[in-house]
This record gives structure tokens, C-alpha cells and sequence, in this order.
């Protein structure tokens, strides 16, 4: 079933420029696995890259540099790039229900191998390491058991979740596989995990997130690690 | 769209970027691709300069963008994308690979886990240098202050809020003529909604 729940227009045309950090556009890219829809509007935010860039004053290159790619053609490609989607081959254990993207942040591609850690009672968090050692932003894993009440709490910055397996249903909506729930800092928030089976989701936060309760005010030091 | 006007022929003038992709496409035909080169090459440096390269980075990164061209040019499908649409996504990831160092996570269209389109013919838009130019032609036609806030939000490397503040205009605002301008893109580009 396609997802009911999408990332904003902005933020999917913001994607296509080139300009979210590289926590959002690891969950963006992992819902567009997921969601036709959005692959739709990121094409089109590229092809609009593509014709600015095809209206722009050109900047004059050297003369000899096209000779010296030329020159260049013949040399074996041994660079692939990250983000060129040439498929690796998969290795053994690899959960193939988790989108690529996002498989290739977790050691040996599944979230079952990944070290947990639990953070408070039914709920397990791993976090995932960015390249650029980005402290603006976050990415990391909830695992969550079923009938789980996650603590009432807002946010200093946004918040976007992407579900991987199972659901949860927060302010009166259902999310499952392939949707994302946006939090601002005007929303405050407690959802509640689907009886069904346990929630694989996927967070990412742009400022650490603040507990209104007591008790889950004790957990704050636990999950900002 | 019409059949008619996905085969009609570019205008007297305009280099005919999709014959030159299919030509090192197919045929590795060098003298396309040095046309190609001498068309996007340019643009490309002039694209990662606006992101804060310099001179010689830009350059250089230029030059890598159209040499990868040249090697991922058998992936290159004219019923997919235009030409002017590959090319920004090769210099796009470079830039960010390489001026903001960065990883950059992109969906595989081989990948097992990937949900298509129920309708296959919907799940691509198919795009070629007519529309390219249909694009262009509707980017002409923006209002200048939505024409400087879509350029700004795709040639600098900053955030909707940066270029409120650039601009000397309430984020709402900038936000909103963004919006307009890529709502008539989306329209351009046939999009239902």
C-alpha cells in the first residue's frame, strides 16, 4: 500500500535543489523508496534544477579543459560514488524490507545485527553516524514494543519520523510503513504503538527533543546521548 | 501531452542536447560529446561557483561532472529524463560530495523494497528536451521577485531562512513565492494536482 503521509512539498523541493542536511535526506530518500507520489515531485524539482542551470550565465572554462577530459575518457572508472544507484551486491543476512538508502547505514544491512540500546521500558534506540560530523541535525532508530505509550513531549526544532514496520497512532492518525509524521515545535505529541507488533521507525530531529513530564525528564540525559 | 509535441523537433538554434546524449549513449561518440561538454561545462562551473567553489575547485569539479557523464552514459534513457535533468543530478552530488562533504542518500531504482507505481506509465513522467524548454520558458514567464527566490533556493547553498534574511523579506513570504514558482513548474510539467 502506497503512504499516506508525506514530507512537505517544501522540504521534497528542498531535497531536489540539493540543500537538506544529510540526516533529512536519508529519511526523505528512504520514504521515496516507498512512495511514488514523492518520487514524483523530487523528478520535477530536478528537472527545474536542470533548466536553471541550463539558463545560467556560464562561467568560461580554461582552454585546454576540454582536451583534458578528453584525455581522460579512456581511464578505467574505478571511483563509484555514493548515491550513484549502481546496486551493491547483497550480502548475506541482509534485511532487503529495509529501503537501500537506508540499508547502507546499518552494519551488515539489517537492523536486527545494529547494537540497541534500551532507553526506557519498550523502547530501544540506535543511532546512526552521519558522515560530516553535522550537530545540527540527528538520525537514529526507534524500536518500539507493541501498546508502547512513547512520553508526552514537544520539540526545540522539527521532528520527522518515517515508519519501517509496524505503526502507531498519534493525535487521532494512523501511521504505518512508508509514512512520515512532521512535529513542530508547536506540537506536542504522545504516540501510542499499535497493538499489532512492534515499530521499526526511523528519526530524525533538528534540535534535541524536551520531555514535559517528570519522570520522562529523567530520560532527556539518556536519549540526547 | 501530446504525441505530437513530445516528437517535435527543437527550435532552429537550440543544440539538440538529447541526440548528443544519445550519441555517447550509444556510439561513445566523442565529437557529441565534446559539443555536450561545450554547453554544460560552463553552466556547471558557473552552478558549483554560485555554491562557494572557487575558480580552480569549480574547474575542476566541472570537469568531473561531464567526464561522468561520459562514463554513466549507458544509464542515460531519453524517455526518462532530459538531459539538463541528469547532468544537475551528477553536479549536484558531486557538490555536495565534494564542497560540502556530505553524504548524499538517493533512493535505487533496482532496489528490492522499492514500491512502484500501480499504473507503471504514471510512475515517470516522461520528460524530454521539449520539456526542458517548456521549463525554461515558464521560468521566463515567473514574476521577477518568484524567479530570484526559486534561483537563490537552487544555486546557493542555503536555507529557505537565509535567503529570507538575504532578501530583507519575512520567511513566510519567501517560503510562499517559492511555492508559487514551483506550483507553475509542477503545472508545466503536467501535474494533476
Amino acid at each position: 500500500m502506497n503512504a499516506r503521509h508525506h514530507p512537505t512539498d517544501d522540504l521534497l523541493l528542498e531535497y531536489g535543489a540539493g540543500n537538506t542536511n544529510e540526516a533529512q535526506s536519508l529519511l526523505i530518500a528512504t520514504h521515496l523508496a516507498f512512495c511514488p507520489r514523492c518520487r514524483g515531485i523530487v523528478e520535477k524539482a530536478e528537472t527545474l534544477g536542470g533548466a536553471l542551470i541550463d539558463a545560467t550565465p556560464s562561467a568560461a572554462m580554461s582552454a585546454d579543459a576540454l582536451q583534458g577530459v578528453l584525455d581522460r575518457l579512456d581511464e578505467p572508472d574505478d571511483a563509484i560514488a555514493f548515491g550513484d544507484a549502481t546496486s551493491a551486491p547483497l550480502v548475506a543476512g541482509t534485511d532487503t524490507s529495509i529501503p537501500r538508502p537506508l540499508r547502507d547505514y546499518l552494519a551488515h544491512g539489517s537492523a536486527e545485527s545494529v547494537s540497541w540500546r534500551r532507553v526506557a521500558p519498550g523502547i530501544h534506540r540506535h543511532t546512526l553516524a552521519m558522515n560530516a560530523g553535522d550537530s545540527a541535525s540527528s538520525a537514529y532508530l526507534l524500536k518500539l514494543a507493541p501498546e508502547t505509550v512513547v512520553p508526552h513531549h514537544g520539540h526545540h526544532g522539527e521532528e520527522m519520523t518515517l515508519v519501517l514496520e509496524g505503526g502507531f497512532t498519534d493525535g487521532g492518525k494512523h501511521f504505518i510503513r512508508g509514512d512520515v509524521e512532521l512535529a513542530d515545535p508547536a506540537v506536542d505529541h504522545q504516540p501510542v504503538i499499535h497493538a499489532d507488533g512492534p515499530c521499526l521507525a526511523l528519526i530524525v530531529t533538528d534540535a534535541p527533543l524536551r520531555f514535559s513530564g517528570l519522570i520522562p525528564r529523567l530520560l532527556q540525559p539518556i536519549l540526547d546521548r | 501531452m501530446s504525441q505530437a509535441s513530445r516528437s517535435a523537433e527543437p527550435a532552429a538554434g537550440t543544440p539538440d542536447l538529447v541526440t548528443m546524449m544519445v550519441a555517447i549513449s550509444e556510439r561513445k561518440d566523442r565529437a557529441a560529446f565534446s559539443q555536450l561538454f561545450e554547453h554544460f561545462a560552463p553552466r556547471v562551473k558557473a552552478y558549483l561557483m554560485r555554491h562557494g567553489a572557487n575558480n580552480e575547485t569549480a574547474e575542476e569539479l566541472a570537469q568531473e561532472t561531464l567526464l561522468r557523464v561520459w562514463r554513466k552514459a549507458h544509464l542515460f534513457d531519453p524517455a526518462v529524463a532530459a538531459p539538463s535533468t541528469w547532468i544537475f543530478r551528477i553536479a549536484r552530488n558531486l557538490r555536495i560530495d565534494r564542497i560540502r562533504r556530505e553524504r548524499r542518500p538517493e533512493f535505487d531504482p533496482e532496489d528490492p523494497a522499492l514500491v512502484r507505481e500501480a499504473d507503471p506509465a504514471a510512475d515517470h513522467q516522461i520528460q524530454t528536451n521539449q520539456e526542458g524548454a517548456r521549463v525554461r520558458a515558464a521560468i521566463d514567464l515567473l514574476p521577477p521577485d518568484q524567479k530570484k527566490a526559486i534561483m537563490l533556493s537552487f544555486f546557493e547553498d542555503k536555507p529557505h531562512s537565509e535567503i529570507a534574511d538575504e532578501l530583507g523579506l519575512p520567511l513566510g513570504t519567501v517560503k510562499s513565492r517559492i511555492r508559487l514558482a514551483f506550483a507553475r513548474v509542477r503545472q508545466t510539467l503536467g501535474d494533476e494536482r
